[in-house]
């Protein structure tokens, strides 16, 4: 169905990496893994076979690439002939929807392709039946959350019936419940006999539906396993490759392992995870006031937030606590009301009620207005707080300007030694717009501690993450704490979680459901919840 | 994350694409909101609609000169032209905004076109011809005569009357067209000044 | 710009193109004083601002239109009653916004109306059936399907400007432009390009035209209000002619 005879493609200004020396073949009806780090160049061989490189994305091409019989870079009509065999869903559920409504949107690309509309109708019909989303049709796109976006992104290429779907980095953005429906999704163009091509970091969930897993390193093929190989792969050899977990037991095991490898569990001998009572006190749902950790903590007093000309509150939380100088994962689905609270937390909003008591028996406590000036939020669009032309510009904007370095020249001492601390010296006085989005992040990250805040608050900070730069991220996130901040991070990465967190703090429906500190039971808990299939 | 710089994304040879087609649009909603600030900041003093020509293409530089650079092909500032007729004049029954904004549309494209899309000097020019769009807004006021209105203001005199039978003095039409152009002028030196800044080298045009 | 989300369904169905058409005419009449002060303009006119509250009203939005009647009427009985009694700059202005209100209304009805009885794909499909190339019609497409995305960028940077203690109106306005516009240009651009891939790979712009599954069409009530606008006009000329 798919094959690639020598295949190299280098981008023009060589800004990204290509695919070099690519041969295989891809047989119809098999699911097939592209693996390997971020910039392995798997995403280029997803572009290689919807047509995007050449033809969307400017480089060089030597070889063949075949697809269902069509040389792609020779095709005539290009991109839009390629389009009619290969279907295509990529990271960002916010992008790539072109309609308003679901069912316009499932008619787009039949549209596109001049089908009659009674045709289209029935084909709606059909594909919204068998991805069990009738009471999705003629919705708003916008008012989807991101696991329902990601599912009418796969449908609306469904509609046009191609046989190859390629899908880039399709869990990125998603919690454990809109993975699961993905998995479905691929299992059904399995049954239907489709190639599928999957690019991915996030691994677990497609256990037992790979056919075959190609290994990418530096744009070459290096490594060509079979299913069943990937998935009995040795724990240190999966490591050694750079590769998440495979399988959902795993998760909880590797984070058993960091751990006691973190600094975590040394530096704070008094509040160490496996700490077995209070595991044991954490059983019962809801009761989060009873949970209080020992030692100081930040507590949390009647957050709530409503929507207008609505009657009940969207986040209704009555007291909770945060413990200070620990990171706290604040972990839920998508649409549990996670974003809600940290803008809660934050004081973003008019709308949110409530106040934050501060640890100190003395700190009086913080209203909406006083968080906006005592917390900091790192976004999880990092794009969105780029605003100077170089990154010491960058952090010192985030920098009160009547702090106790007066002056000029302080601020910016005290500004550079933080850019070295998080390894941004050399870039100081690039533009923030042409870092890379690992710098950028990082960027952020110094602006936060510029800021002098004590609480920082990460937004969902590792969508679309390899294991290496996760680990990095998780890295930089407990330095925070150990240098005496509260970290609060929104995350439903499981793996994450158990790489960086303290404790966890449960949210759903706008409620906190569950409280417990990430010992060897919590990490347990934690991955079955966030892992768990609806 | 990890991809949010794009390699070079391929341009089109000597014609617009579909993709360009796609940034067109997307350039054109953020024209469209920023000129909606540029006209509340001007409503928000009385008098102010006299301004909004000025607010709307200081504002609206920005987009206006990513239209231009990002595509390089005559058609481009055209097409803005027609979506704004169609937005601002179809949809809201304004025939004079569809004139304006078709006219300057082309005429601003031709200006930019001469200098292939490159030259300043003419690029600046186009962005203040193709800011007098916004005229057609103004039109219905300075053309259109109330005479009802007007036979109820004459009865305070015939002068009065003779000044009212439009609703704008006439030499406010030379000085809005003025201050049209200017605004596009500042607009497209401040474009210009952010993309030195800020996008060429962040890579985006 | 407010488009509606859901195709309308009430008793009034009527093709875009028609209501685009009726847009047009009271805009002529009304907004563009199509005719002037002659007797048949002015019967005209109270005509098609009667039928733009009306339809308004009997699809949907009674309260919508008798608030605008409202102040429809207020403007009237402004210039009956105070205009004349007021003279020097305050005479001016009270008569230019009266002029503006009264000018303005009944097209402002009439395309409030034409938007939220009006899906943005079944305009699109409207227009592509008019023949409008799709070098207008997908830059238009793309225009209603971002309006959205730009709000919520905006409002996310607004939120990481206000952590940074930044607010709106403090601070030079040099600066409180730049920090805006360049976030949401860069975002925008960004957002595009995935946006591009995602519509090129499946097919957009593949022919010169497209099918569309909105349903529009003529009927019964669209000869009536096209037949209706034709009256209009041809009252008009043949007024100039006699």
């Amino acid at each position: 169905m798919i094959r690639f005879e020598n295949v190299t493609f280098e981008y023009a200004g060589g800004t990204h990496t290509g695919v070099y020396g690519l041969n295989g073949e891809i047989h119809a009806g098999q699911t097939v893994l592209l693996c390997g780090d971020s910039g392995c160049g798997k995403t280029t061989v997803t572009r290689l076979i919807n047509g995007l490189a050449p033809h969307y994305f400017d480089g060089e091409l030597t070889g063949h690439v075949t697809v269902a019989g069509l040389d792609t870079a020779a095709a005539p009509g290009g991109l839009a002939a390629i389009a009619r065999h290969v279907g295509s869903v990529f990271q960002n559920p916010k992008s790539q929807f072109f309609t308003l409504d679901v069912t316009g949107e499932l008619a787009f690309a039949c549209e596109n392709f001049q089908m009659p509309p009674e045709e289209i109708r029935e084909r709606i019909a059909a594909v919204a039946k068998d991805f069990h989303m009738e009471d999705l049709l003629d919705r708003p796109i916008t008012n989807l959350s991101g696991g329902q976006k990601q599912k009418v992104a796969c449908a609306s290429v469904s509609t046009a019936g191609p046989d190859v779907l390629v899908l880039d980095e399709p869990s990125s953005n998603l919690d454990a419940r809109a993975i699961a429906e993905l998995r479905a999704i691929i299992a059904l163009w399995k049954r239907q006999g489709k190639t599928v091509v999957i690019a991915e970091h996030r691994l677990y969930w497609l256990d037992g539906l790979i056919d075959r897993a190609w290994y990418l390193r530096g744009g070459r093929l290096e490594r060509e396993m079979s299913g069943d190989e990937l998935r009995n792969l040795p724990d240190d050899e999966r490591r050694a490759l750079g590769l998440r977990p495979v399988r959902a037991e795993q998760i909880a095991g590797a984070a058993r392992m960091a751990g006691i490898a973190s600094p975590a569990g040394s530096t704070r001998a008094g509040l160490t995870r496996n700490d077995a009572t209070r595991a044991g006190s954490t059983q019962a749902a809801g009761d989060a006031h009873a949970l209080s950790m020992p030692g100081a903590s930040y507590a949390i007093d009647h957050f709530s937030y409503t929507y207008r000309h609505a009657k009940a509150p969207t986040l209704d939380v009555p007291e909770a606590r945060i413990p200070a100088d620990r990171v706290t994962a604040v972990t839920g689905f998508n649409g549990a009301g996670k974003s809600t609270f940290v803008r809660c937390l934050q004081g973003l909003d008019r709308r949110c009620k409530g106040d934050l008591v501060p640890p100190a028996a003395s700190a009086k406590p913080l209203d909406r207005k006083a968080r906006l000036n005592a917390c900091f939020t790192v976004l999880q669009d990092v794009n969105c707080e780029l605003f100077t032309e170089s990154v010491l510009d960058e952090v010192l904007l985030a920098m009160p300007e009547d702090g106790e370095l007066g002056s000029e020249a302080d601020r910016e001492a005290r500004v550079r030694e933080i850019l070295a601390s998080l390894d941004l010296a050399e870039v100081a006085d690039r533009h923030p717009l042409s870092l890379s989005g690992g710098q950028k992040q990082r960027v952020a990250i110094a602006a936060a501690l510029a800021s002098g805040r004590d609480v920082i608050i990460f937004d969902e900070p590792t969508s679309g993450l390899d294991m290496r730069h996760m680990r990095e991220v998780a890295g930089l996130i407990r330095q925070l704490a150990d240098d005496g901040k509260t970290v609060v991070v929104v995350t439903h990465d499981p793996e994450f979680a158990l790489a960086c967190a303290d404790d966890v703090l449960a949210i759903d429906k706008g409620r906190v459901v569950d409280a417990y500190p990430l010992d060897a039971a919590g990490a347990v808990r934690l991955a079955g919840f966030l892992t768990a299939k609806v | 994350m990890t991809n949010t710089t794009a390699p070079a994304a391929k341009s089109g040879e000597g014609k617009l694409n579909t993709r360009d087609y796609i940034y067109i649009g997307v350039y054109t909603v953020l024209y469209f909101v920023l000129i909606c600030v540029a006209a509340m900041i001007a409503n928000l003093i009385p008098g102010g609609q006299l301004f909004m020509g000025l607010a709307c293409g200081i504002l609206g530089g920005v987009p206006y000169m990513l239209v231009l650079m990002k595509s390089r092909h005559f058609g481009a500032v055209t097409i803005v032209g027609v979506l704004l007729a169609l937005i601002m004049g179809v949809i809201h029954g304004n025939w004079y905004t569809i004139v304006t904004a078709v006219v300057s549309g082309v005429v601003a494209d031709l200006i930019a076109r001469a200098g292939g899309y490159r030259k300043l000097s003419l690029n600046v020019l186009s962005a203040g011809v193709f800011n007098l769009w916004n005229l057609g807004l103004f039109l219905p006021f300075y053309i259109g005569r109330n005479d009802y209105l007007a036979a109820q203001a004459a009865k305070k005199g015939a002068e009065w009357a003779e000044n009212m039978a439009n609703l704008f003095p006439t030499w406010m039409l030379p000085v809005i067209i003025i201050m049209g152009v200017v605004g596009g002028f500042v607009g497209a030196w401040i474009a210009k000044l952010l993309m030195r800044k800020h996008f060429q080298r962040a890579g985006l045009v | 710009m407010n488009f509606a989300t859901a195709s309308y369904r009430g008793i009034l169905r009527l093709d875009p193109r028609t209501k685009i058409l009726f847009t047009l005419t009271v805009g002529a009449f009304c907004l563009t004083m199509l005719g002037g002060s002659g007797a048949a303009a002015t019967v005209i006119r109270s005509v098609l601002t009667a039928v733009s509250f009306v339809l308004l009203a009997v699809s949907g939005r009674p309260r919508s239109a008798m608030v605008f009647l409202l102040w429809f009427a207020l403007a009237w009985a402004a210039a009956e009653w105070v205009l004349p009694h007021v003279g020097g700059f305050l005479g001016w202005f009270i008569y230019a916004t009266l002029g503006m209100t009264t000018q303005t209304l009944p097209s402002a009805v009439a395309s409030y109306w034409l938007l939220f009885t009006t899906t943005a794909g079944e305009l699109i499909a409207a227009l592509q059936r008019a023949r409008v190339p799709q070098s207008v019609t997908i830059p238009l497409a793309v225009m209603f399907r971002f309006f959205p995305t730009v709000v919520s960028e905006v409002r996310q940077i607004n939120d990481a400007m206000r952590m940074r203690g930044v607010h709106l109106g403090g601070g030079k306005a040099s600066e409180m432009f730049e920090y805006r516009v360049v976030p949401m240009v860069t975002n925008s651009v960004k957002i595009a390009d995935e946006l591009s891939q995602a519509a090129l790979t499946r097919g957009l712009g593949a022919a010169p035209t497209r099918t569309s599954i909105a349903r529009i069409g003529f009927g019964w009530a669209d000869w009536l209000l096209i037949a209706g606008c034709a009256a209009c006009f041809a009252a008009l000329a043949a007024q100039g002619l006699f």
